[in-house]
């Protein structure tokens, strides 16, 4: 299936470069009838030579291609809403000048960023965003050398322009201790099998979406819900002047269904479940999936009719996704490494960010291993939407311990040194459509030694609230998903965040409120939920204080089947004090007229 | 050639300009078409909740709508685009967008009032609700549950809005007329026949990409592209006064266009643009190639052409170049709303029945026009966005101002809508143009105005004179806050010479003024009007428009320098020429005639 081959030797640019096209060649069925490798690696040995007069050639170039085929079905009270194809082939390109010690790139001075500001040639801009080309969707091979020539000729000149700017502020200033640019990689040769959308794979899922999203039909307090289902095939091409050439293929298939209620006061209480896939047919069966549709839908009910929480000082077991959730929030950025760029200055330190100045230094109770490893495709009967083979930058992924007893080891790191990372540990991701990598998490992991079952962890919260003289303790389940956007609801939750922006509240170190919230009675342990409050400031340092973690973990995946998605894998965690009051916020009121389902 | 007719009203805040660029045309077969049973359902359950809703909508206080609308406009379109001899898209798309009308209080002042000192502009629909999309089918559960969520939302946007109407009113100055905020109007009722895209999308997709494969002979065309265009729009509108409107229009449109640099780094770039209202009026095969090479000839003629000193002397204007003119300048002038906003520059407000252009001019709006002189106007549409009947709007009679574009909302003077009331699907109503017509009684042929600006530059002791053949668009400020000015684009520029010399090429120049200066200085016009089919942008968003005009000729206009990138040529020859024996084709480029 996958052919990988190495190479050790880090010869000249050039010469790898004839060394790959030998690998394509060599390698007849799989590549050398792939136009987009040929006209990759055709245009990058001529890109090589690319020289103004007064400035160097390129020492480094990169064409990333991300070449997706979608489909999109979208269902709401049994009909459909939209069901649209697309099809795709994005270029984004690299071109650094200089060296590895000193390039165009890790630059704030000029007020301009490295590469692919330019890049994208005339079909920059218009929401593709910055550096992404579209290259011809066929296997019409002059037409793609055209546009990637072109792309390239503009990232060459922002390159040389961004470089001399550099190297002036430099001179002027000086750049103080700083670490390299760029480091360097053993290139890699890999082509996976071009992954395709099977042409029947969604005969059966407009009606099955039309049959979920009736479903809520049946529930008067539900004001509005949806069901739709993107599925891909997305091949993603890298090549490079070290000789990196690599073809990844997968398919997704991303099924959500969200579904929005609203309390009597008005607040509007939204859910949602997704299920992850390799493709279409290996989706939960209809009758699990509907089981899963009323159970958000009683989850719902229960919670618009749940009292406000005022107010609350003590502990909070975060119990399932929101677990994960607590772990995506303060620590996948901070576990990160980056550095700031030359005469980018005043970066701002915040709880969330950086953790290097952690380095060495305990975070988590000695119980505690994180690590981050994108390899397995699989946690349990999860798919983790963090997994790939290679990263953005042609790096294979690796695992890293980050955590180890408590303890901070290591980062994430990518082709970008820092201060305190040289080398890539296999973590440069891309985000959606941009053409510069930076490091980041895959499949973060977090574990406890001696985890508890749910029954003992519930114990051990009553425990701790009767210490602390309350009567009752706190059960989290789910946060908001800040950047989850269902389509549904989606003017309500910018108009709440506006409204909430403006007073003040909910500003930075706190979490995402929580949407499921249990008061857990010390006395019988009975549950009962809560709603309508957001918590008070909370940072990494708090991670210390965690008093006791489950034995099983949760998968929290977040941009499944998009470039840059990740996964977040951890058990229940009860913290010891945490701070919770009211939201204080005006609702729009019941709708005037009933709901046509509800009549 | 195409055109975008922009305005900009507010440089730079939220919304903003008209542009024009493009134009559908309109398959409308009026009459009652067989009813298909599909579209009837629509508005039947339309009907049903609307009825329900002004039934039940009302606050705690009493308040209730004094008009509701529904608008559900179905709108389907492919798109192909190839270039080079490749396809790099080939797409469909399908959606339903629900408009939701709501007025609160009564005709005189409602909900919709503009509040003055400042906001009220703008953020309505986004935070207000009213717009939604909705389910493809003509499900009675999802259809009613769509509109069911937009009503409350647009109720509710405009009971809050209405009490702050109540204050500012209280508040503020008397205005300085008073007239009504919505015009009584009777109910239309008529069912147009649906409109169906019949394309054959794999042989044009072939043939696009096969002519997109001619630039492959010209290494100086940087960038091009082949494309295809066709939507489908199906609108059904149910009101609270009794409209039951259906109708339906195609637009299909064939875009061809090249770009490249120039030695000195100005980006240069030509296209042309097809419009029809059926499939069999899109472009053979070998007109679509014979308008890319034209394209390609005139990119590379302005890449040789000298540049230009700013300069102020006579001109003439083009017949489809003075149509996007008049768009811009004039139309956009007369659109009613502009002439009752107290943030509007209103040139023309207080101009009713003063001369506003030279007495043998003439200029009105007809909608109802689907064709001229063989050509689908884009602009053309039987019933405008708030269900009233299109017409034809005598403007300027003899030069003398006689009324404006009016939507429901009426100007001083004017109390009911002319069908101009136009608006994109998601977006509010105002006014707007469909087909502006300029005509005029002092016509002569091409040739004569031709030697007409010969003599006039030998009046004015110029040496030259401009012939301006085509203009891509342009933006005009409306607004009180900005000057009264206007900029348009034009991209294929001859000098003319008063002593006979032939006629010279010329790029980067921009023509710039005020309107009613530049109105008073058309001398003659010529005889051979033309169409311009585009889209203009304006505060109620796209819409497709046409101008009709005849060449005009001016004893002057200025123009000034474009602004240009400084980007140098590109340091590898492209893929296509990087082998022996470059082509040299582009060397030979004959000048062509007009």
């Amino acid at each position: 299936m996958t052919l990988i081959r190495r190479t050790r030797v880090f010869a000249a640019p050039l010469l790898v470069l004839a060394m790959i096209s030998a690998v394509v060649a060599a390698d007849a069925n799989q590549t050398a009838d792939d136009p987009v490798l040929k006209a990759l690696g055709d245009e990058i040995a001529r890109s090589m030579t690319l020289q103004l007069e007064d400035f160097e050639k390129p020492y480094f170039v990169q064409y990333a291609v991300d070449d997706t085929a979608a489909h999109r079905i979208s269902a709401t009270c049994g009909a459909i809403v939209s069901s649209n194809r697309s099809r795709s082939r994005l270029l984004y390109t690299q071109v650094r000048v200089g060296s590895y010690e000193l390039d165009n790139t890790n630059f704030g001075g000029g007020g301009m960023g490295g590469f692919g500001r330019r890049g994208g040639g005339r079909n920059r801009g218009g929401g593709m965003g910055r550096g992404a080309t579209r290259l011809p969707i066929d296997g019409n091979d002059m037409a793609m050398r055209h546009e990637i020539w072109s792309a390239t000729d503009s990232a060459y000149k922002s390159a040389v322009e961004t470089l001399a700017q550099k190297r002036a502020y430099i001179e002027d200033r000086g750049a103080g201790d700083r670490p390299n640019d760029f480091s360097k990689q053993e290139p890699l040769q890999a082509i996976a099998p071009l992954a395709e959308l099977s042409a029947g794979a969604l005969t059966d899922w407009e009606s099955n979406l039309k049959r979920l999203s009736a479903r809520f039909l049946e529930f008067d307090f539900i004001q509005n819900a949806t069901a739709s289902l993107t599925a891909g095939a997305r091949n993603s091409y890298l090549v490079n002047s070290e000789g990196t050439c690599l073809r990844q293929g997968n398919t997704t298939a991303m099924l959500r269904i969200t579904a929005e209620a609203q309390a009597a006061d008005g607040e509007k209480i939204s859910d949602s479940i997704e299920f992850l896939a390799r493709s279409p047919g290996e989706l939960p069966a209809m009758d699990a999936i509907l089981a899963n549709v009323d159970d958000l839908a009683k989850r719902l009910s229960k919670t618009i009719d749940a009292p406000i929480l005022e107010e609350y000082i003590g502990p909070v077991l975060f119990d399932g996704a929101a677990s994960p959730q607590l772990f995506q929030e303060l620590i996948s950025r901070g576990v990160a490494a980056s550095s700031g760029p030359v005469g980018g200055g005043r970066r701002r330190f915040s709880a969330t960010e950086n953790l290097s100045k952690y380095l060495g230094k305990r975070i988590l109770q000695r119980s505690f291993q994180v690590y981050d490893d994108p390899s397995a495709g699989m946690f349990n009967d999860t798919v983790l939407a963090g997994h790939f083979a290679f990263d953005d930058e042609g790096v294979r992924a690796r695992r890293v311990d980050i955590v180890v007893d408590g303890t901070l080891k290591d980062l994430l790191t990518c082709r970008t040194p820092t201060k305190d990372f040289g080398l890539s540990n296999g973590h440069g991701r891309r985000s959606a459509r941009t053409a510069t990598a930076q490091a980041s998490v895959g499949c973060l992991y977090v574990s406890s030694a001696d985890g508890l079952g749910a029954d003992e962890l519930k114990n051990k919260l009553i425990e701790i609230a009767l210490d602390q003289g309350l009567d009752y303790a706190l059960r989290i389940t789910t946060l908001r998903n800040r950047t989850g956007g269902g389509g549904m609801g989606s003017m309500a939750d910018m108009r709440s965040m506006f409204m909430r922006q403006q007073r003040g509240g909910g500003g930075g170190g706190a979490l995402s409120d929580p949407v499921f919230v249990y008061k857990v009675h010390v006395d019988d342990g009975r549950e009962e939920p809560v709603r309508g409050c957001e918590f008070g400031d909370i940072s990494v340092t708090d991670l210390r204080r965690i008093a006791a973690a489950g034995d099983a973990a949760t998968v929290y995946n977040r941009g499944g089947g998009q470039p840059g998605g990740a996964s977040i894998i951890a058990p229940g965690v009860i913290l010891e004090e945490v701070e919770l009051f009211e939201i204080e916020q005006d609702h729009a009121p019941q709708p005037v007229i009933t709901a046509p389902h509800a009549r | 050639m195409n055109g975008l007719f922009a305005h900009f009203k507010v440089p730079a805040a939220l919304l903003a300009g008209l542009f024009l660029f493009g134009m559908p045309a309109m398959t409308a077969h009026a009459g009652d078409g067989a009813d298909s049973d599909s579209q009837k359902a629509l508005i039947d359950i339309m009907s049903k909740e609307l009825d329900h809703s002004m039934a039940h909508l009302t606050t705690d206080d009493g308040k209730k709508p004094y008009y509701l609308a529904y608008t559900v406009t179905d709108i389907q379109s492919v798109s192909i685009r190839g270039g080079l001899g490749a396809l790099f898209a080939n797409d469909a798309d399908r959606s339903r967008i629900l408009d939701v009308d709501v007025r609160i209080g009564d005709y005189g002042l409602d909900s919709t009032h503009q509040i003055r000192g400042g906001r009220g502009r703008g953020m309505g629909r986004l935070f207000g609700g009213g717009a939604a999309t909705i389910s493809l089918e003509d499900n009675e559960d999802a259809v009613t549950h769509a509109i069911w969520r937009a009503t409350d939302s647009a109720f509710k946007s405009a009971v809050e809005r209405y009490k702050q109407v109540l204050t500012n009113v209280k508040t503020m100055v008397d205005e300085e007329h008073q007239v009504d905020d919505f015009s009584r109007e009777a109910p239309s009722s008529s069912c147009e026949e649906e409109a169906l895209l019949a394309l054959d999308r794999d042989e044009w997709t072939q043939r696009i990409v096969r002519v997109s494969g001619l630039a492959k002979d010209y290494p100086l065309i940087h960038g091009s592209s082949v494309s295809l265009s066709a939507t489908v729009e199906n609108r059904s509108m149910v009101s609270s006064e009794g409209t039951r409107l259906r109708t339906g229009r195609k637009l299909l449109r064939v875009v061809v266009s090249a770009n490249t640099r120039a030695d000195d780094g100005m980006d240069l770039s030509q296209s042309f643009i097809f419009d029809a209202a059926t499939e069999e009026g899109l472009p053979s095969e070998d007109a679509m190639r014979a308008a890319f090479e034209k394209v390609i000839d005139q990119v590379l003629a302005l890449r040789k052409a000298p540049l230009v000193e700013p300069y102020v002397g006579p001109a003439i204007l083009l017949n489809r170049a003075s149509g996007v003119f008049f768009h811009e300048i004039f139309g956009h002038r007369i659109e009613g709303h502009r002439q009752k906003d107290v943030e509007e520059g209103q040139t023309f407000t207080k101009m009713v029945g003063k001369p506003v252009l030279p007495e043998f001019m003439t200029v009105y709006d007809d909608p109802t026009q689907a064709r001229f002189n063989g050509a689908d106007l884009r602009g053309f549409y039987r019933f405008d966005d708030e269900g009233v009947p299109s017409s034809r709007v005598d403007l300027v009679v003899d030069g003398i101002l006689k009324t404006f574009l009016l939507s429901r909302s009426p100007v001083e003077g004017f109390n009911n809508s002319n069908g101009h009331g136009r608006r994109e699907p998601g977006q509010s109503v105002v006014s707007r143009q469909g087909n502006l017509v300029i005509a005029s009684d002092r016509a002569v042929s091409f040739d004569q105005l031709r030697a007409q600006l010969v003599e006039e530059c030998k009046k004015q002791e110029k040496p030259f004179g401009f012939l301006f053949e085509d203009i891509t668009g342009g933006f005009t400020t409306t607004s009180r806050s900005g000057p009264q000015a206007f900029k348009v684009l034009p991209v294929v520029v001859y000098k003319v010479f008063a002593d006979g010399r032939p006629d010279e090429l010329v790029r980067g120049v921009d023509i710039v003024g005020t309107p009613l200066s530049c109105f008073s200085k058309i001398l003659c016009t010529g005889d051979d009007p033309a169409v311009f089919n585009g889209s203009c942008g304006a505060e109620s968003g796209w819409v497709p428009v046409s101008a009709v005009s005849p060449s005009i000729l001016v004893e002057q206009i200025e123009i000034e320098k474009r602004q240009r990138s400084q980007e140098r040529l590109p340091i590898l020859p492209p893929p296509l020429a990087d082998k022996d024996g470059t082509s040299s084709r582009i060397e030979n480029i004959n000048h062509k005639e007009r």
